[in-house]
């Protein structure tokens, strides 16, 4: 056996961080989203006021930050009109955005390579069956579905405080990890196809290995760099459908600090009154969103390269 | 072609099932009474609950209902809105749904042409400084969520210029689409369509413009090109003739493909500028809790979509010759 069994995939992962960050695109893109992870963990430190819901501020009143002499001001992005640091509820809202579409992407990659695995390896009636089952759901639009599923779940009336309650606290998260399943289930399964034909398979299930020890061991690790392309594809879409679905206001619930749901109670006649109410937390997601697109492409072309 | 055309047609139906399954399932097998829903929630007595239920034919046993459900919806009966009052659900999502492919035409009409057009610029001029700006400025709009670039320009258009004879003008050039009626003609909508349409061609411009450079690119490296370069063919001949028919002809695909994604980024558009179409009727509906009108609408859609992907494949395969038809 290899003596330092963990020197090959930190050989491997060095490779693929300097081919990403080589790409100055890509680059400024993982940056920026190593930025608002920050701004997610230690967000409740870094802002100036960290209750989002402060509401003891003068309403209305204009941005302070000064770009040219690097000085932010009391109130750096304004307040709303209700009074609230928009500065501060920026900072805050990164947490609930990485927190829903980061989760949501962790379960639907576990949950769906597992499954596309199995029905790459199992084949037959079972993985014909399902693949058809997976092709009819795609064909229904991500966002549609969403927003169906989340009308329901959070109209229907659970008692506080019980697990259905909680489920429905989470409902957005819970969507965006069962809409993604069958989309990573897919790419999982076209490679479990391409692996299990090769002859270390073959040796392990003449060896007589049982069939998760096969699917683990042997099919998985070679099946991880696609995997790892899927999941930041799927990461960045759901970026994208947190960020629409709270501003078509089936997100958050007001008050919280929810960038979607911050744009969309300060537009219309309210956007003549405070626009930086609005232009600040959509240009978070504007930047977000496009970081997250660069990074994605980026980890898409090293792992094309690191092969 | 025949074997080609059965299984494409099977599998249309079978996706069909399918998702007429999921989405009459999906609303019934949920916890929570939809009939107590739309009573008023917890607040109704149990008479009028029953009343509902028997009204709608919920005490019936499940496969039943579907059977029932899915018949009225293939015989064009979808029942009556509660959400709107009085209105006929088939009147209304019919209602809708033309002035969304009003919509979705005018997007369509501004960003296939224009998407193509810096598409083949940018895949003839690889990595040089017009396939560079290009590739950045599709690049960052393909992934701006669609909210963001319809405020963008609403707020430019509508309020960000302020007064004068410029705003005044804009103005005229650009009304408010939510001031349109559901009822209006093309003629009178259209104005009110400009400003919508361009926020979605802004996004269908990224992703059809990417995918035909990358096909021009692709197609450039083919040996059939390098053999005529060498025959002596001039450069603009062997583009026009020969990478370009080829190059284009997953275009049809693509835009089947972005009509499917126009049904989900036209919900988001219709909401922001408060256009009546079949996606911000969505939205009210599932707000107001009206499950029948909300399958109808998901339904419809679904249906949209199919009938798109069906005819796609079609006419690709029948474009293409070469296309394996196993």
């Amino acid at each position: 056996m290899n003596p330092t069994p963990f020197s090959r995939q930190i050989v491997a992962l060095r490779r693929f961080a300097s081919i990403l960050l080589r790409h100055p695109q890509s680059a400024l893109g993982t940056a920026l989203v190593f930025f608002f992870l920050f701004l997610a963990v230690f967000g409740a430190q870094l802002a100036p006021y960290p209750n989002p819901n402060d509401q003891s501020h003068a309403p209305r009143l204009s941005p302070t930050i000064d770009i040219g002499a690097l000085q932010l001001g009391e109130h750096p992005f304004g307040t709303d009109r209700l009074g609230r640091d928009v500065y501060s509820r920026v900072i805050l809202g990164a947490s609930s955005i990485f927190r829903i579409a980061g989760l949501g992407t962790v379960i639907s990659v576990l949950v769906g390579s597992a499954v596309g695995l199995y029905m790459g390896y199992r084949g037959g009636w079972f993985d014909e069956l399902l693949g058809r089952v997976i092709d009819a759901l795609l064909a229904i639009p991500a966002l549609l579905l969403a927003l169906v599923l989340v009308g329901i779940i959070r109209n229907l009336d659970f008692e506080i405080g019980s697990w259905q309650a909680e489920l429905a606290d989470n409902v957005v998260l819970l969507v965006i990890a069962v809409l993604y399943v069958p989309v990573v289930a897919r790419v999982a399964r076209s490679s479990a196809l391409d692996i299990k034909t090769r002859e270390f398979v073959e040796a392990a299930e003449i060896r007589g290995e049982p069939t998760y020890y096969i699917i683990y061991r042997e099919i998985l690790p070679s099946v991880i760099p696609a995997l790892v392309v899927e999941a930041s594809l799927r990461f960045s879409y759901a970026i994208f459908l947190v960020a629409s679905l709270g501003f078509l206001g089936f997100g958050a619930r007001p008050p919280s600090p929810d960038w979607g749901l911050m744009v969309n109670e300060n537009r219309g006649g309210f956007y003549q009154l405070t626009p930086w109410a609005l232009d600040f937390p959509a240009l978070a997601i504007a930047i977000l969103v496009i970081a997250v697109n660069l990074m994605s492409d980026g980890i898409r072309r090293a792992v094309q390269k690191g092969n | 072609m025949l074997k080609f055309l059965r299984r494409r047609f099977v599998f249309f139906l079978f996706t069909y099932l399918i998702s007429s399954l999921m989405i009459f399932f999906l609303l019934r097998v949920l916890p929570g009474d939809p009939a107590r829903v739309i009573a008023g929630g917890r607040e109704a007595t149990a008479e009028q609950v029953a009343e509902i239920r028997s009204e709608l034919g919920l005490n019936a046993p499940l496969p039943e209902q579907y059977v029932n459900w899915l018949g009225n919806f293939l015989r064009g009966d979808w029942g009556k809105t509660i959400a709107f009052r009085g209105a006929d659900n088939r009147e209304l999502i019919v209602q809708r749904s033309v002035n969304s492919a009003r919509l979705a035409l005018v997007a369509l009409l501004l960003s296939v042409p224009l998407s193509l057009v810096l598409g083949i610029i940018a895949g003839l001029r690889e990595n040089k400084l017009p396939d560079v700006i290009i590739s950045l400025l599709t690049l960052s709009v393909v992934s701006l969520p669609e909210f963001v670039t319809g405020l963008f320009l609403i707020n430019i258009v509508a309020l960000g210029w302020g007064r004068g004879p410029l705003a005044e003008a804009l103005g005229w050039w650009f009304p408010s689409s939510s001031a349109v009626p559901a009822n209006a003609s093309f003629g009178e909508m259209l104005p009110a369509l400009w400003l919508p349409a361009f926020a979605a061609t802004l996004v269908l411009l990224a992703y059809i413009s990417r995918l035909t450079r990358a096909g021009v690119i692709e197609e450039l490296k083919r040996d059939y090109v390098r053999t005529a370069a060498l025959k002596g063919i001039p450069y603009r001949s062997v583009v026009t003739r020969h990478v370009l028919r080829n190059a284009l002809l997953p275009t049809v695909t693509v835009i089947a493909i972005s009509i499917t994604w126009l049904i989900s980024g036209l919900v988001v558009i219709e909401y922001v500028f408060g256009f009546p179409g079949l996606g911000s009727l969505l939205i009210a509906a599932i707000e107001r809790r009206d499950l029948l009108l909300v399958q109808s609408i998901v339904m419809v859609s679904v249906t949209v979509i199919l009938f798109t992907n069906l005819f796609a494949d079609l006419a690709y395969a029948a474009l293409n010759p070469r296309i394996k038809l196993g």
